[in-house]
């Protein structure tokens, strides 16, 4: 079994690698840079516009192409979640929450080389993760259900009270906020239409990139014109800034146990068919703040807040071709992109595919680790021009930004309503600042709401109809005291720490 | 390019096609192979725009609500519209009634099935199973095409089911299928096709009257329609009228084919839907396009737009007499 996955590897490597073949996971990474770049486009939207352009191209370059497109996209939405608080993509939106603090504090250099390397190797373990699991793929997707995916879900809930900063009350607050908001729209079970007002915009429920551009990038730009800050980095020049490359490469290394927790939290996540690298992301997140020794300085650029999201966001692009090649399930939207394009060849994911096509699928997946590596690269040798936006004096850059995360608003699936939605929860976000109501638990809530509420249906009804027993799913089981250890650690912290003062202050009066 | 002899004589270079579901799926790769053949044909560029939502209506509404001067087409999933018609949903546009039907491109076919793995591997074997207990069906929603479907065929075999809510769509309806949580599904054939020749999935019953095809996986499969059909022979059985179960069930043979239609607004100019239609039906019958979509494994049952139209306006009014079955199962899922 293993001889021929090799053989199959080494045939798709070869081919990867060869010229011309090589021009098209370049381009296709260039190209998905930059869509990725610009707030509201992504490497969603580019894939789209590709599905037309390729019709009639052969089933090779386009394994050579969308393979880069789903690598491609995502570093370089961390850059500007990084420099302007703008989540280029939506997973990034975790990374704005100790990224744009560095890029703040004039560390944006140590910020985009953590991101890099974070993210290269990120990626790396979720390809490794996909090879790996070639043989047994199939088993592996079957064996997570609705109990799985529900304890997820409220495993990632629980993570919420780690991430609250300040008032706790404010922060559980926001978080219904944001559960609120994931119920508008149809019933995922009834096809009920509910808190819609008889609005149609509102039928499919609000979506979630608007209200990100919103409470990140708008609120921010309200802040930063409110206060009057002068720069982002609060420096005037570039000689300045007190960031560096290699201490934010360094951090990965000096993290690592942080950085494979992550990376595992985005590859499993990532097998989930329509969950996406946003609840990776920020479960990630929460799991780096939860597990910290010290975790006061989340939330004002620590570099941990970082690693954590963007490994996990790059760890589920190779983990999202798990459920898409096994039986056409798409394990993101770029993926469901990625089989659109498969299907308008003729290729069919599953068995078939896997079986008498494998040196194809390999084609895709060394395009996707070696487009993932070039956004690192470019990304880094870029750097020294990236980080001169952050001296910028932000009179000049404000109506730039707020221009593009309204553009990024309407481009997203080009409705004026989204402008709308990103404008309102722009004032909100600015006022959720002001007023020190933590955002993340919002967010969070936001994008697990949805995964939480039908898998909770199900799950009841499965139960109710003698369906499952919980006990002998040893993955929910694993999940249920995951979530337990969640819940209960900052309370054994909290324990700890009182009594480690205590001693200190016994120590002291002795 | 424009030519004198196209039907928007050059006053539009550019027509909106409207899909309602996301780019990549079934829907959107019709449009994508259609678009070359149509787009020479009436002279203007094609701009596909996906708008996925509401089951389709969001598209449809838009469409519905567009100037009905061929600036904009777009391309209907009639069995959902009037699901969600069926359903009470009183936003969504009458696919019988508020647009001009210019063609059908595919009818659509279901199957029930279960896992390959599963002890059901007959309907005997499910009719004798419902006997003991409930049969759970895996459904997405309660106002899709496969809950209508499964709600009014269950019903024609006298099958007591529970229906197993909340998928987001028929791949993930089809992966609890697989792994036992649900008896049962229904799907198109065509879309289930892969995971039934991967032998992941087993077909049980065929919503249709004649073989879908002269596939090996359905060799063994009922057929529900027909005065030998499935239907009718339970009727007998249950000491129900067997001619009109007949009827139903060939009810719901049309129903899911009213299929893929290509629509424009309503109360378009007579000459330029029909102008618009003849192109449509041109493309559609192109070898190449032909083709091209056997190619990818799309099949086709074209239509003209007089014959869909006749079809779905038929079929609405015909389903009307299951709304009160499909309102009680829907109100047992709210619960």
């Amino acid at each position: 079994m293993v001889e021929p996955i090799l053989q199959a590897a080494w045939d798709g490597l070869r081919l990867v690698f060869s010229f011309p073949n090589i021009l098209y996971p370049i381009i296709g990474t260039l190209l998905a840079m930059v869509f990725a770049f610009i707030p509201g486009l992504s490497g969603f939207t580019l894939m789209a516009l590709a599905i037309s352009f390729t019709l009639h191209w052969e089933p090779l370059p386009i394994m050579l192409l969308f393979g880069a497109f789903v690598g491609g996209a995502t570093f370089m939405g961390s850059i500007t979640a990084i420099l302007f608080n703008i989540p280029g993509t939506t997973p990034s939106a975790a990374t704005t929450l100790d990224g744009y603090p560095l890029a703040q504090q004039g560390e944006a250099k140590t910020a985009i080389g953590c991101s890099a390397m974070s993210s290269a190797l990120g990626s790396s373990f979720g390809v490794l993760v996909l090879i790996l699991l070639i043989p047994v793929m199939r088993q592996a997707i079957l064996s997570f259900g609705s109990p799985e995916f529900l304890m997820l879900s409220i495993w990632g809930l629980a993570t919420i009270a780690a991430v609250i900063r300040g008032s706790l009350i404010k922060g559980l607050a926001a978080a219904g906020l944001g559960f609120l908001l994931s119920f508008v729209g149809f019933d995922p079970r009834t096809a009920e239409v509910r808190y819609t007002f008889g609005n149609d915009f509102l039928r499919e429920g609000i979506s979630v990139v608007p209200i990100l551009l919103g409470v990140f990038a708008i609120a921010e730009m309200i802040t930063l014109s409110v206060t009057g800050t002068r720069t982002i980095s609060g420096s005037a020049k570039v000689e300045q800034l007190t960031g560096s490359l290699w201490r934010g490469v360094q951090a990965v290394f000096s993290n690592f146990g942080l950085f494979i927790r992550s990376s595992i939290i985005g590859t499993v996540i990532g097998m989930i068919p329509a969950v996406g690298g946003t609840v990776a992301s920020f479960v990630a997140y929460g799991q780096a703040v939860q597990t910290a020794k010290n975790r006061d300085k989340f939330g004002r650029g620590d570099i941990r807040g970082v690693i954590a999201p963007e490994a996990a966001h790059d760890a589920k692009d190779g983990a999202s071709l798990v459920p898409t090649l096994a039986f056409g399930i798409p394990g993101s939207e770029g993926t469901a992109l990625l089989l659109g394009a498969l299907s308008l060849h003729g290729l069919v994911p599953g068995k078939e595919l896997m079986n008498n096509q494998l040196s194809l699928v390999f084609v895709l997946i060394w395009s996707l680790f070696l487009s993932n590596w070039l956004t690192s690269i470019i990304g880094v040798a870029l750097v020294n021009q990236l980080t001169r936006l952050t001296v910028v004096r932000t009179q000049l850059l404000t109506p730039i930004i707020f221009a593009l995360a309204v553009l990024g608003a309407y481009a997203y699936k080009g409705r004026i309503e989204d402008v709308a939605v990103a404008a309102l929860f722009g004032l909100i976000g600015y006022f959720m600042k002001k007023f020190d109501w933590s955002r993340v638990p919002f967010v969070m809530a936001l994008v697990l709401g949805p995964l939480f509420e039908s898998n909770l249906h199900i799950t009841r009804n499965l139960h109710q109809l003698g369906r499952i027993n919980f006990w002998t799913r040893p993955l929910t089981v694993a999940l249920m005291i995951l979530t337990a250890v969640t819940l209960l650690l900052p309370y054994v912290q909290g324990i700890r720490e009182k009594r480690r003062q205590r001693q200190a202050s016994e120590e002291d009066s002795s | 390019m424009a030519s004198s002899s196209s039907c928007l004589q050059g006053r539009i270079r550019r027509v909106q096609w409207l899909v309602p579901f996301p780019p990549g799926g079934a829907v959107d790769i019709y449009s994508r192979l259609l678009e070359p053949y149509f787009s020479e044909r009436i002279g203007a560029d094609i701009v596909v725009e996906n708008m996925p939502g509401a089951g389709g209506s969001i598209a449809a509404t838009k469409l519905r609500d567009s100037a009905p001067d061929g600036s904009t087409l777009g391309i209907l999933n009639a069995p959902g519209l009037m699901a969600a018609a069926l359903t009470g949903e009183t936003n969504t546009p009458n696919s019988a009634t508020d647009f001009t039907i210019l063609g059908r491109i595919v009818q659509q076919q279901l199957v029930w099935v279960t896992a390959s793995n599963s002890p059901l591997r007959t309907m005997d074997d499910v009719l004798s199973e419902a006997k003991k207990r409930s049969i759970v069906f895996a459904v997405s929603d309660a106002g899709s095409t496969n809950f209508v479907n499964t709600v009014i065929v269950s019903q024609l075999l006298g099958l007591d089911i529970k229906c197993l809510a909340g998928f987001l769509g028929s791949r993930e309806t089809s992966m609890a299928v697989m792994r036992g949580e649900a008896d049962l599904g229904s799907f198109t054939f065509e879309s289930a096709l892969d995971r039934i020749e991967s032998q992941d999935l087993r077909v049980l019953l065929q919503v249709t009257e004649k073989r879908i095809a002269a596939h090996p996986s359905l060799d063994n499969a009922a057929l529900l329609g027909g005065d030998k059909g499935l239907a009718a022979q339970r009727a007998n059985e249950l000491g129900r009228d067997a001619r009109q179960a007949q009827a139903d069930a060939l009810t719901m043979v049309r129903f899911n084919a009213a299929g893929l239609l290509i629509a424009a607004p309503p109360k378009m100019n007579e000459e330029l839907s029909r102008c618009l239609d003849e192109k449509l039906h041109e493309s559609l019958t192109d070898p190449a396009f032909q083709a091209a979509a056997a190619k990818v494994n799309r099949s086709l049952d074209i239509a003209r737009g007089a014959e869909a139209q006749a079809g779905i306006q038929g079929v609405a009014a015909e389903m009307e007499k299951f709304i009160p079955m499909i309102r009680e199962a829907i109100n047992k899922i709210r619960k």
